[in-house]
């Protein structure tokens, strides 16, 4: 290819390189490389960017991605701590002990050596391996053949969509939002605390910038007045976090109470393609004969759901409920877009059922401009699979069967589990796992793992996850920074980043990326330091153990890489086509095995090109109206039942689902009920649980506070991937991870832009700058997601804002649900004597002096 | 002689700073220079506020001159995830963006405090407003 260069850069070659991070988008970067390093970076240029054919241009997180492959803190060898030895392991000083560098062999034997260690006095199920269902990670495999391991489980970020959603209607998990070439029909676009701009990086919001340019409104449902709100100039309705399900009733009574013969609820819509609206609709295997509109009424509990109701509880004004019912009116053609935000809160298992029936009042779904979806990420605002990606890359994934230990700690509670011995075990909730009653389990965890996740960042409760780390036997982690989980590990050893080793995706492939696109990559820098893939270090630790790893996972990282590529295709209504033409010549230079192929274009350009991109049109086969979720249904509900409900039809009074989270959650077989765990209505009720607004009143009737009265929320931030990339210095520079507060509540404290503050509860306690804006409701504070503690010895106070230094664990309303999203909190002006740098000055974390 | 500037869509910036942080990585800068920066801005009252940002060319932007000679745009111009910025002579944008409400200032910052006044705003309407906070991300 014949590219200009700069001066300086002569010889330099651009190739496209994978952005592989778990960030919600999936974009195409591409890196100027002479001699192993990276010049700068680009991102798409291949074709002309128009609307059928955008560019899939990339994040700040792409541009600033040599800073992690090839940056100061990259780690380029195997080290233990200073203190840490077999016979002497000094656990008290995981976290804030020196390391020093140790060789590959020392390392592996020292894992090899504890997990024999422990499973010989422990048994198997006192390993446990820091991921979930083999989600990523190649050494899942290679435990389960010497003999098992404890394994993970929950909803991570599905929150409530993840629990019992087929059962009424819900049966894609990753959403079935309408093909984006339909988003301009919609009237009104509702984002229910999507903020896509944020959350959904990769082309949700050029989508959203069309719709918008045509003339489509926007509504935005959340506790902030997003980026995205503000980018869409939306209507906000600010609902308290944790509330959205009692917003939602309010505005289902005003819909009740106000529609004039249809003027805004579609009546033949309930009928025809719902049950459980109205005593004349129950479906037939419902064990109570009340119904949704008997409950929204209080016909059935004595208290009617009404605009004041649900104010009073979510925050909303009540004029707004009223305008929300009438913007859902079946006069508009309404898309509703929903992150899972609003479903990870402890009491928000009614929500996903809620929010369909609100959309089912109005009849918005499956035709032009209508639908609802839980849309959050990969294929917001354009769901399905256009072209698709096989996901070929590490050899066991989503499922544990090969795991002789059938055992599941629900991450909600890892540490719990590991600090008091025992948990609640329902089994797993993943598709294709079992769910079973909750039973007592002990477990003595001796060895915890730390492969392709970074748990004492992303899990609940981080100092009670220190605590945990600080009390096993032996802690190992792979890393290529120092991540917390190797912050807070025995044994250290530095991997590969997908620059240096071409291998399969997890995000990219399948439905983890927009639907039309896909992606071509190249692994074109050398190996940092003693940096070895992880399946090299996979077969390192199987052979101490006693396998043949080869014969465990024949397929090469490269063969995985290569058969990922070239079995991508489009999916025409007549099949598949290749997108990449394959040769003989092709399979030599790779030596990879597979078969020659007709494709779309050659491999190599494939590869240089970086990426395919289908060229849409609004008469394409994938924009017909009939091919949009539910559209066949709702055309005709009888010949075309839904497939997972016990009705064919949308089920708003849902006996399944009840009898679902019955089981899971203690109260079949006339059981009481455990710890936290609800009880779940076959209808979309109004929940109460711990730690939600109503929690922070020690007296609900006359609103006295309790000592935590703030409401703390996450967002998904756009200088990490949950918690990748918190320490590139130019995103640590650009985004200052601050809090978010609102107004009046900051002025009543006497904070301003700029200013410290700590925030605490129970749980722990941390520093940040303000942001003091009229963009964040009263009574809430809004923490970035993800950033990694740096906890300051002398006080415990963490000064990164670490979102999990202050959630609960072991609180949840149902076993496998990680409800980030409730917390209670308080805030105040720092007044201490620590002096809190900016986030770009503190020093990057090297842990070996060269 | 060319008047070179930047055409800016404030309608449609997302306030992402990836062209800022495109430049930093083209031009090598290190934490502390800045040719690009990003400032986002919240106005109105409770329960209808307004939000917008102004991606604004700081002093050592030269319009990624090295860039130019090599036949490429601007680092920001291609980055941008929203397609917000163009780049060329100010009175060729003006007649590309015939139509819009153009404006070369912003409430909180005058046309004058700019590293490079050469600028068209497409204009939100909440930016003129004189009743605003400035908000860090």
């Amino acid at each position: 290819m014949d590219v200009k260069l700069r001066k300086g850069e002569e010889g330099a070659q651009w190739v496209s390189v994978p952005c592989w991070h778990n960030c919600g988008g999936r974009c195409l970067i591409k890196a100027l490389v002479r001699d192993g390093e990276i010049l700068r970076m680009k991102t798409d240029d291949v074709h002309e960017d128009t609307w059928e054919r955008p560019q899939m241009r990339s994040c700040p997180m792409g541009h600033a991605m040599r800073q992690q492959v090839l940056g100061e803190d990259r780690l380029r060898h195997p080290m233990k701590r200073r203190h840490w030895s077999p016979e002497d392991p000094h656990r008290e000083l995981r976290g804030v002990d020196e390391w020093e560098r140790i060789s590959w062999d020392e390392a592996l034997d020292y894992l090899a050596d504890e997990l024999k260690a422990a499973k010989e006095e422990a048994g198997n199920e006192s390993i446990l391996y820091m991921n979930m269902i083999n989600l990523e990670g190649y050494l899942g495999q290679v435990l389960a053949a010497f003999g098992g391991y404890l394994d993970c489980t929950g909803t991570q970020s599905t929150g409530t969509f993840g629990l019992a959603n087929p059962q009424f209607g819900f049966g894609e998990l990753y959403g079935s939002s309408n093909d984006r070439m339909d988003l301009e029909n919609s009237d009104y676009i509702v984002l229910m605390g999507h903020n896509a701009a944020w959350c959904a990086f990769g082309q949700a919001s050029l989508y959203l910038k069309h719709a918008k340019e045509k003339g489509a409104k926007f509504v935005f449902v959340g506790p902030e007045y997003s980026f995205t709100a503000g980018f869409a100039n939306a209507q906000w309705i600010p609902v308290r976090p944790g509330t959205d399900t009692a917003l939602l009733l309010g505005v289902a009574y005003s819909m009740i109470t106000r529609d004039e013969d249809g003027s805004l609820i579609d009546w033949d819509f309930l009928d025809r393609c719902t049950v459980g609206f109205d005593a004349a609709h129950m479906p037939a295997d419902a064990r109570t004969d009340e119904s949704f509109r008997d409950y929204v009424l209080g016909m059935s509990d004595g208290i009617p759901k009404t605009q004041e109701w649900a104010s009073e509880i979510c925050g909303t004004p009540v004029e707004l409920i009223d305008l929300f019912a009438d913007i859902n009116s079946c006069k508009n053609r309404v898309s509703f877009h929903s992150n899972s935000a609003p479903a990870r809160c402890k009491g928000s298992e009614n929500y996903p059922q809620m929010l369909m029936t609100i959309a089912a009042m109005g009849g918005h779904f499956g035709t032009p401009g209508n639908s609802c979806a839980n849309d959050q990420y990969y294929g917001a605002m354009n769901s399905g699979i256009l072209v698709h990606v096989p996901y070929s890359g590490t050899p066991v994934r989503f499922t544990n069967a090969g795991n002789p230990v059938g055992k599941c700690v629900s991450l909600d509670s890892i540490w719990d589990a590991i600090l008091d011995g025992e948990y609640w075990d329902a089994g797993n909730n993943f598709p294709g796992c079992e769910v079973h009653e909750p039973v007592r389990e002990t477990c003595d965890v001796r060895v915890l793992i730390s492969e392709a996740n970074n748990f004492l960042a992303s899990q609940a409760n981080t100092n009670r996850g220190i605590e945990a780390f600080r009390k096993v036997g032996f802690v190992f982690a792979s890393a290529y920074y120092m991540k917390v989980d190797a912050q807070y590990a025995d044994v250290v050893v530095p991997v590969t980043t997908r620059w240096e080793n071409a291998q399969a995706h997890l995000y990219g492939g399948t439905n983890m990326k927009d639907k039309e696109c896909s992606f071509a990559s190249r692994a074109p820098i050398p190996r940092v330091g003693e940096s070895r893939s992880d399946r090299e270090v996979a077969a390192g630790v199987a052979a101490r153990l006693g396998f043949d790893y080869e014969a465990m996972n024949p397929k090469s990282d490269e063969q995985c890489w290569f058969e990922q590529i070239t079995q991508s295709a489009v999916m025409y209504p007549d099949g598949p086509r290749p997108i990449a033409s394959v040769t003989e010549a092709d399979l030599d230079r790779y030596g990879v095995e597979g078969e020659p192929q007709e494709g779309i274009m050659p491999l190599e350009q494939y590869l240089d090109e970086g990426g395919y991109r289908q060229e849409r049109s609004y008469d394409d086969p994938w924009a017909n109206p009939m091919a949009q979720p539910f559209a066949a249904f709702v055309a005709d509900p009888e010949a075309n039942p839904l497939p997972t409900t016990a009705s064919g039809k949308f089920e708003i009074y849902c006996q399944a689902k009840s009898d679902w989270f019955d089981r899971v959650n203690g109260y079949a077989d006339g059981g009481e009920g455990i710890m936290d765990f609800v009880r779940v209505s076959p209808l979309p009720k109004h929940l109460e649980a711990p730690e939600t607004y109503q929690a922070s009143f020690t007296d609900w009737e006359h609103k006295v506070k309790g000592p935590y009265p703030v409401q703390m929320t996450h967002l998904h931030y756009l200088r990490r991937a949950h918690t990748d990339c918190d320490n590139l210095p130019w995103l640590r520079e650009a985004l200052q991870n601050p809090v978010f507060i609102n107004k009046q509540d900051a002025e009543e404290r006497g904070i301003k832009t700029g200013d410290v503050v700590r925030v605490f509860n129970g749980n722990g306690q941390f520093l940040r700058p303000a942001s003091v804006t009229r963009t964040v409701m009263p009574g809430v504070i809004v923490v970035p997601h993800g950033a990694s503690a740096r906890i300051d010895r002398a006080t415990g106070i963490d000064l990164a804002g670490a979102d999990n230094i202050l959630t609960s664990s072991n609180r949840t309303t149902t076993p496998f649900l990680n409800s980030w999203n409730s917390n209670l909190v308080q805030y105040e002006k720092y007044v201490g004597s620590i002096e809190l740098p900016p986030d770009c000055e503190m020093p990057p974390i090297i842990p070996l002096a060269e | 002689m060319t008047n070179y500037g930047f055409y800016f869509d404030a309608e449609s910036c997302i306030g992402c700073h990836t062209c800022q942080v495109a430049c930093k990585d083209v031009h090598d800068l290190p934490v502390g220079t800045n040719y690009r920066i990003v400032r986002s801005f919240c106005t109105g009252a409770w329960p209808a506020p307004g939000l917008y940002h102004l991606s604004l060319s700081a002093r050592g932007c030269d319009l990624c001159s090295d860039l130019r000679e090599c036949g490429e745009a601007p680092a920001c111009v291609t980055a941008c995830p929203m397609r917000c910025l163009e780049f060329g002579d100010l009175d060729a944008l003006r007649r590309a963006h015939e139509g819009e409400r153009l404006v070369d200032h912003a409430a909180p910052v005058a046309n004058a405090d700019m590293a490079n006044p050469n600028i068209l705003m497409r204009l939100k309407d909440c930016m003129l407003d004189p009743d605003y906070d400035e908000i860090i991300i």
